[in-house]
């Protein structure tokens, strides 16, 4: 064993890191374990995985979570992507962000088990969430400002878990694309790939997540006067 | 004249239709549109109000999923993710120890 592995902290000990928010303290912590991670995978020292795996199961969960919608799905899914890490963890490039290439490798693998899992039969309408017209264009419904500020509103726990209660609604189809690029904030290019679709058909799903989500925000939210 | 065109000032405030200030809203905020067409979003915008608020709405929308999409960032409560459950790190460790014999 190399001398900069028997560096490493007991895994057990470890900090929660990852994708916790962005502070410069955060940002630190995160380098000084990524560095140990990284240095001691390339030493060949088993604790450098079980650190990995101590310090991004968590986040990743949470990642893979979001996008198969079930918990042991999600386990499964990330067991793959750490293994996966592990095995090719020598196209990890020195000057990339540890937490950022494991992102990548869980939206993969969750991806790949939707496509495996998906059921032909689901249904994927989302017309019936979508803004109604008359046929000279104008809105069936008139549009009114939302009574409430988005920073009361995430300032409520109940809020929070109904919005995200309401992203889990949408068809298939339509969460994905939107948990991508509005959640795991992936830009269109990057997102479209991983889903094997062009980046004109992932707006318009992007778009109308969006818009179904607007419309079920507003009734379900009491946003506005009339609700 | 109807509500709706009274709220629309005259009626004609662009060639685009409402219908199509909601379709097109994406391409509009990512400036993905010709120039003449922004341009006529900015006319209808500034004329129709249901449409502006349709827009701010939207724009709300986006944020919210942003800012409550990820419920290990909820900072009331303990983040779901702590601590890493055990057994599933142990059947990583697991699987991994397998797949290297």
């Amino acid at each position: 064993m190399s001398d900069s592995a028997t560096q490493l902290p007991d895994p057990r000990g470890s900090s929660e890191v990852g994708f916790v928010a962005d502070t410069p303290e955060n940002s630190a912590a995160n380098l000084d374990i990524d560095t140990t991670i990284v240095e001691g995978l390339r030493a060949g020292d088993d604790r450098a995985f079980e650190l990995l795996v101590r310090t991004y199961v968590g986040p990743l969960r949470a990642v893979a979570l979001r996008l198969l919608q079930n918990q042991a799905d999600a386990d499964d899914a990330v067991q793959e992507a750490l293994l996966s890490a592990y095995r090719g963890f020598a196209n990890f490039r020195a000057d990339a962000r540890l937490a950022t290439w494991l992102h990548r490798i869980v939206v993969n693998a969750a991806l790949q088990r939707l496509r495996r899992g998906r059921r032909q039969d689901e249904a994927q309408d989302i017309d019936g969430l979508l803004p109604r017209f008359q046929a000279n264009g104008y809105p069936e419904h008139f549009h009114q400002p939302w009574v409430s500020s988005i920073d009361d509103l995430v300032t409520r726990a109940e809020t929070r878990e109904s919005v995200r209660e309401m992203i889990a609604r949408l068809p298939e189809t339509y969460r994905t694309v939107l948990v991508l690029r509005d959640i795991e904030e992936l830009d269109t290019s990057e997102a479209a790939e991983l889903l094997g679709i062009s980046p004109a058909t992932l707006k318009v799903r992007l778009h109308r997540a969006r818009q179904a989500l607007r419309n079920l925000f507003e009734r379900e939210l009491e946003l506005t006067r009339e609700a | 004249m109807s509500d709706h065109e009274h709220r629309c000032g005259e009626g004609k405030s662009s060639h685009l239709t409402c219908r199509e200030i909601a379709e097109f809203l994406l391409g509009y905020l990512e400036r993905d549109l010709d120039e003449q067409v922004l341009a006529e979003f900015d006319t209808h915008l500034g004329h129709c109000p249901p449409c502006g608020h349709y827009l701010e709405g939207y724009r709300e929308t986006v944020e919210l999923v942003r800012r409550c999409g990820r419920a290990e960032c909820d900072t009331s409560s303990k983040p779901s993710w702590q601590p890493p459950p055990e057994d599933l790190v142990q059947a990583i460790l697991r699987a991994k120890n397998s797949a290297t014999e």
